[in-house]
């Protein structure tokens, strides 16, 4: 009598702590609920709005902008290039950023950065690579590991990988980074495309991060 | 007294009627119950504390608020211990003393809660050209709303709102490598800004779009003694814009009365 109680017992607790293991609804993939990142030092845990009905109301539920310039992006920037989308995003932050051999770059310029990015993102605006300066390029690479060799000639060996996004399907300022970055000798094979981009980050209710409120 | 005797009584059958099995059955039996009753007493324990931990958690908007409230109690258990009727009556002055100030104290909140409360009255009953006016009372009771103020920016520093944004407060002094290398890339991108300042076509042109997305996002976040109506006044300088933050808003079309301190609310200037 006394164990048949303690077992009822001990199946309450367990379905409990089930049901309290089961508050994600909506999980970023079957295997994946949410994950937690670093942003410039602060713990950031990346998850999806749970909210069933939740709808955007926001500038990134817009249809339609001037074409051109604001035109429909071709699938790949560059036949080099690989296009990526969110869940190899989410396994490129698990395994490749948590790591410090990934980054994920915010190709837009730093005013849209910093009114909302993907958390860990940082931001190398199109605008770094338009001018013919080696320069600069230069400095960029050897912040994101490359090396000068005695000769003088680059190695990227160890240079980290990079996911560049921008706004998304209708904005091009990832793919005018890439070619920048592309012009300048960066390997293709580090780079990759996220050409759903914002847009495509917000529309699937995932964690956004904020450093510039435009507070009232 | 009485009762406690039966008790007594009936134990002491029992004990005496006892034999060797249906003793063991008895304690075995006790043994469970007592664990069953210990544990549902825990569990409601738990139960009740959450739930008037969390109601004065979501009154209070703030946990620093609700630790700050619990008072002091300082009186001991005097049921245990017999005292000397001067004992008693210097405990009994004590009591009065205390109940006295709380009392002061209580009368003061009083007055204090009929001012809100009055101020809430003249709120609602209140026409477009006397708004000014209320405007003048309520700036009285600046002291209330510097504090929340301050509540609402230690808050910010780490906050989720509905839309699953998390507002970061940028450190640039924190040693993270990443911070670091954000601050070295700004850097160079500086040297190239001050360098050649030239737009291109599409710089300027997605210039316009960011200052569109800009005026979208502006937020509002919401003090003691808000109303849509006060809020609305704040954002756009008139009561009756109500309805462009109402719209802005999902979940105040579910429920436009609630809205809480501290919370963000979307104001865009279109």
């Amino acid at each position: 009598m006394y164990t048949f109680r303690f077992l009822i017992l001990s199946g309450l607790v367990l379905v409990n702590s089930l049901f309290a293991n089961s508050d994600v609804v909506v999980k970023i993939t079957k295997d994946i609920p949410y994950l937690y990142i670093n942003h410039m030092g602060q713990k950031i845990k990346i998850d999806r709005i749970q909210d069933t009905n939740n709808l955007l109301m926001d500038d990134y539920t817009k249809t339609s902008r001037v074409c051109p310039p604001f035109c429909i992006n071709t699938t790949n920037v560059n036949k080099d290039v690989k296009t990526v989308a969110e869940v190899e995003i989410v396994h490129f932050l698990r395994d490749k950023v948590s790591k410090g051999s990934g980054l994920v770059v915010d190709a837009r310029l730093k005013s849209w950065y910093e009114l909302e990015t993907i958390p860990s993102a940082i931001n190398i605006p199109f605008t770094m690579f338009q001018s013919d300066d080696r320069k600069v390029a230069k400095k960029v690479f050897k912040l994101l590991g490359m090396k000068v060799k005695k000769d003088g000639k680059w190695n990227f060996d160890n240079v980290k990988e990079l996911t560049v996004f921008c706004n998304g399907i209708w904005d091009e300022q990832s793919r005018h980074l890439i070619e920048g970055m592309l012009k300048f000798g960066f390997p293709a094979d580090k780079i990759f495309y996220y050409r759903s981009g914002f847009q495509g980050w917000k529309l699937l209710g995932l964690t956004t991060v904020v450093q510039k409120e435009n507070l009232r | 007294m009485f009762k406690k005797k039966k008790n007594i009584e009936h134990d002491f059958i029992t004990y005496n009627t006892d034999n060797a099995v249906s003793s063991k059955e008895s304690s075995d039996f006790s043994l469970g119950s007592v664990i069953q009753v210990l544990i549902i007493l825990i569990l409601t324990g738990v139960f009740v504390g959450v739930v008037v931990f969390g109601y004065k958690y979501f009154t209070n908007g703030g946990m620093s608020e609700f630790f700050a409230e619990s008072t002091p109690v300082a009186f001991e258990d005097s049921s245990k211990k017999m005292y000397t009727q001067k004992e008693m009556q210097a405990m009994m002055q004590m009591v009065m003393a205390q109940m006295a100030k709380q009392q002061g104290t209580n009368s003061v909140q009083n007055v204090k809660g009929n001012e809100d409360e009055s101020l809430i009255a003249l709120l609602e009953n209140a026409q477009v050209d006397q708004i000014t006016d209320i405007d003048a009372t309520a700036n009285l009771d600046m002291k209330d709303v510097d504090k929340t103020k301050k509540a609402t920016e230690k808050k910010s520093g780490n906050s989720v709102d509905g839309y699953n944004k998390v507002v970061v407060l940028q450190d640039a002094q924190s040693g993270d490598e990443m911070a670091n290398l954000s601050r070295d890339l700004g850097a160079v991108l500086q040297d190239v800004e001050t360098k050649d300042s030239s737009k291109s076509k599409y710089t300027t042109l997605i210039s316009k779009e960011v200052s569109t997305r800009e005026d979208e996002m502006r937020v509002i976040v919401v003090e003691v003694g808000d109303t849509l109506s006060l809020i609305a006044k704040r954002a756009y300088g008139s009561i009756t814009q109500y309805n462009k933050i109402i719209n802005a808003n999902p979940e105040l079309i579910k429920n436009p009365n609630f809205i809480y301190v501290g919370q963000r609310l979307r104001v865009p200037t279109i």
